[in-house]
């Protein structure tokens, strides 16, 4: 049961004669005819329950980009469907026209496209669609809900995109491919070629050139086939708010572009997200499309408010592969839970492994250091110090450990570990 | 792009049964609650007005210390037919419904409703009709109204207690009366019963120290249709079995075989002294027109606020400010006044950062920095030494001018 503004307006007009004729006869008219109104209108009403609905969603969305969702009605009672149909999607799904109005005759069927612009990352759903169907004089209406479930899934902006272009530019100088030389570009052996101006004489295959009457230089290429395990921290320390987005949310964004990479320079990539237990494992050994597999599954993570189960890190990491790889621990730098479980990760992992630790750097905290204005922010100052004293301090002891540290404010980290990436690559350190 | 395009949701296929049931095993808490409140204030309010017992002093239906019940109650198991009445009107009215010389009223008029006119209409109605007239405690006015031959003798300052001390059959079967008010805490309704003093053609139990010519609590007229008693405490449950207070009140009342107790209301007061009410001066469509906007006003809320289907619940992820550790440490040490403790940390940063810049590594000699740096700036070395590793700071300007002073310091080396 509802009523419109259209009933609402007559119960209001109805004033008028009550005023007129005042009395206990006009008072009781009014009120039966109210009544008269009410019954037949929600009588002729066609049944919210008898609609078929089939719903069309998009099967992933980026976040921050719009989407349509498409929900189709079928009227299957024998009167006309006046109704407002109402697409139960959460508030976060951004619906803005989730209310519509429909006019379907029996039998026939209407398609309504619901404008959805996410604002978050994960699985966004809707319960159920309400129907509010009024009778031929649109004063009153039924309503009914029937439960028809979908969910949109909201992928990871991967913002960092658009460095991309630029690292995969490195990676195919490193490769030979492109047309500037460089030093150390590997230590695998390619193919002979004849020498071209602007090579690098140490490079001359002295041995194939005197089989010939040209010089010959020897190329290299980086390695290829080596592994990259990224182990994604998805535990308490991952929740910290960093300048508008979580740290997982940027440990996200800088594992999918080093993914990228990574694959695009011939390694084999997995990603573990861990914390307690195995949140996400993705691994490119498998065939298909690396990217979506990897960002279809980092979509539904969210950070958990439980400390990272270090000490359970190698055995992941074993369990990904038995050689030496390239481990990277995208966590938190935090003092307090770095000193006790990260850096005896780190170092155990650095034993066998090339281990590099990613950790967001809170701008805030550079901002706070120079901001001495009033005694407050002095204080505050003095806090923000002794903050990045103890992270420098955490940086410098892992380290030693010979361990690779990435410390950078959110945007600044994906491209700083894809270059890390590329400089341990060149480095032939893989 | 279609991943669900094959599955069709319909409305669940229950019978309208099964959604009643489910519907009431929904809302049914609330609806027990609505309806235990409904019954429990209905029952509430009849009890509280249609019930046997009334709480009015001398009331024939009040069973308190103050009412009258047990006086009723005795005369009716005598076969008197006692009725209560609340008008003149309707006395008037019982009276000729009676018959001749077939009735007695009492009347009692506590708030002295009655005028003198009316008195006196309700003594020619008694007249007319032959039957006997007991005024319970009237006014001066009204007492001169019943009858010209009695009059009102002021109030007395005795005891209740009082004897015969006239010819009068009742009066001498009765012998000594008391009465007075009802002792206090007997009732929560205890209302005082005024003593008054009466003159008349025959009077009977004067106070002590008074002649009953003077005034006395019993006076009749000179027919003796016409009684005033002064005392009306003799007819309270509380006091009527003390001593002759039965046989008064029975002899007096029960004389004939029809008793009409008479209490004034307002129903007697006439309708024009009666106070306008707000509704004589406000047009007549006032009420129906605002009993109607109220009725529009709930359909309104009911338009604006029924919902489309279900509450629909967002899941709200855990987010934690990163830099809450760093306020909370920064507003215990101001709290601290922690000075000493903010400045070598603030120094400890600027030392390291110079060292890094004037590339000395990190476990540079702070003299050695502090050399460093003042050959790189250009500044005095006593001043850079006092700077960077003098002694800490006294008082918060001090340590804010430091800390000023240290971020200048660095830029400085920084630009050059």
């Amino acid at each position: 049961m509802a009523i419109s503004g259209r009933f609402f307006f007559l119960a209001l007009a109805a004033l008028v004669p009550i005023i007129a004729l005042p009395g206990p006869m006009t008072w009781l008219l009014a009120l039966a005819v109210l009544i008269l109104v009410l019954v037949v209108d929600t009588s002729l009403a066609a049944s919210p329950r008898k609609v078929a609905l089939q719903r069309t969603l998009p099967s992933g969305v980026r976040l921050g980009e719009p989407a349509t969702a498409m929900l189709r009605l079928a009227n299957e009672s024998a009167r006309v469907l006046r109704a407002q149909v109402k697409d139960g999607w959460q508030p976060s799904a951004g619906a803005t026209n989730s209310l519509q109005s429909v006019h379907i005759r029996p039998g026939e069927r209407a398609a309504l496209t619901v404008a959805l612009r996410p604002a978050r990352r994960g699985d966004l759903h809707t319960e159920q669609v309400a129907i509010r169907s009024f009778g031929p004089l649109g004063m009153a209406a039924r309503q009914g809900t029937i439960a028809a479930p979908g969910t949109l899934r909201v992928l990871p902006p991967f913002n960092s995109k658009r460095h991309l272009p630029s690292k995969l530019r490195k990676l195919r100088e490193l490769d030979g491919r492109a047309a500037v030389q460089i030093r150390g570009a590997g230590t695998e052996f390619d193919s002979l070629r004849d020498y071209v101006r602007g090579d690098d004489v140490r490079s001359i295959d002295w041995r194939a050139t005197a089989r010939r009457r040209d010089v010959v230089v020897r190329t290299w290429r980086p390695e290829r086939d080596r592994r990259v395990v990224i182990v994604l921290d998805t535990s308490r320390t991952s929740a910290a708010r960093i300048a508008d987005e979580t740290a997982l949310d940027t440990g996200i964004e800088a594992s999918l572009l080093l993914a990228v990479l990574a694959e695009r320079g011939g390694d084999r990539v997995s990603l573990v997200a861990y914390d307690r237990r195995v949140r996400v494992k993705v691994s490119s050994t498998g065939k298909g499309n690396m990217l979506n597999a990897m960002v279809q599954a980092l979509a539904p993570l969210e950070p958990e408010l439980i400390e990272l189960n270090t000490a359970a890190v190698p055995g992941q990491v074993r369990d990904v592969t038995a050689h030496r790889a390239l481990v990277v621990l995208v966590t938190s730098l935090d003092a307090g839970a770095a000193e006790e479980g990260l850096i005896p990760l780190a170092a155990t992992l650095a034993q066998k492994h090339i281990v590099v630790v990613a950790a967001v750097r809170d701008p805030a905290v550079d901002e706070a250091r120079l901001e001495r204005s009033s005694t407050t922010a002095a204080y505050r100052a003095a806090a923000a110090e002794h903050a990045l004293n103890r992270r420098s301090a955490i940086t410098a002891v892992l380290k030693q450990a010979g361990v690779e540290v990435v410390d950078a404010a959110p945007e600044d980290l994906p491209p700083q570990l894809a270059d890390r990436y590329i400089r341990l690559k060149a480095a032939g350190r893989l | 792009m279609s991943t669900q395009a094959t599955v069709v949701f319909r409305a669940e296929d229950a019978s309208t049964a099964v959604r009643s049931a489910r519907w009431w095993k929904r809302h049914k808490f609330w609806l027990l609650c609505a309806a235990a409140f409904l019954v429990l204030s209905l029952l509430g309010i009849i009890l509280g007005s249609g019930g046997a017992s009334t709480g009015g002093t001398l009331s024939i239906t009040n069973p308190a210390p103050a009412g009258s019940q047990a006086a009723a109650s005795v005369l009716r198991n005598q076969g008197v037919e006692v009725t209560a009445t609340e008008s003149l009107a309707e006395t008037s009215a019982a009276l000729r419904g009676n018959g001749q010389g077939n009735s007695t009223v009492l009347f009692y008029d506590p708030r002295n409703l009655l005028s003198r006119e009316q008195s006196a209409e309700l003594a020619a109605a008694v007249q007319d009709s032959g039957g006997k007239l007991v005024a319970v405690a009237p006014g001066p006015l009204a007492v001169k109204g019943l009858s010209s031959e009695l009059s009102s003798a002021g109030t007395p300052a005795g005891t209740p207690t009082a004897e015969a001390q006239c010819t009068d059959p009742d009066a001498v079967a009765a012998g000594t009366i008391d009465g007075g008010a009802p002792a206090l805490g007997a009732s929560a309704t205890s209302v005082s019963t005024s003593l008054m003093l009466f003159k008349g053609a025959q009077n009977c139990f004067s106070p002590s120290g008074k002649t009953p010519a003077a005034g006395s609590y019993l006076a009749y007229n000179g027919t003796g249709d016409v009684a005033a008693l002064g005392n009306p405490g003799i007819l309270i449950n509380q006091n009527l079995a003390s001593r002759g207070n039965a046989a008064l009140t029975f002899r007096m009342l029960g004389s004939n075989p029809k008793l009409l107790w008479y209490t004034a209301s307002l129903k007697d007061v006439p309708v024009a002294e009666q106070t306008p009410a707000l509704s004589d001066f406000t047009p007549q469509w006032i009420f129906p027109a605002s009993a109607w906007l109220l009725l529009v006003g709930i359909l309104g809320m009911v338009w604006r606020g029924r919902r489309h289907g279900p509450l629909v619940t967002e899941p709200l992820p855990v987010v934690v400010k990163a830099s809450e550790t760093l306020a909370g440490r920064a507003r215990l040490y101001q709290n601290a006044r922690a000075l000493d403790t903010a400045a070598a940390t603030l120094r400890h940063g600027t030392l390291s950062r110079l060292a890094h810049t004037m590339r000395l590594g990190h476990t540079a000699d702070p003299a050695a920095v502090v050399d460093a740096v003042s050959s790189q700036s250009g500044r005095n070395q006593a001043y850079v030494h006092d700077l960077l590793l003098g002694p800490a700071p006294t008082t918060e300007k001090d340590m804010l001018s430091m800390a000023v002073e240290l971020t200048a310091l660095e830029e400085e080396v920084a630009q050059r």
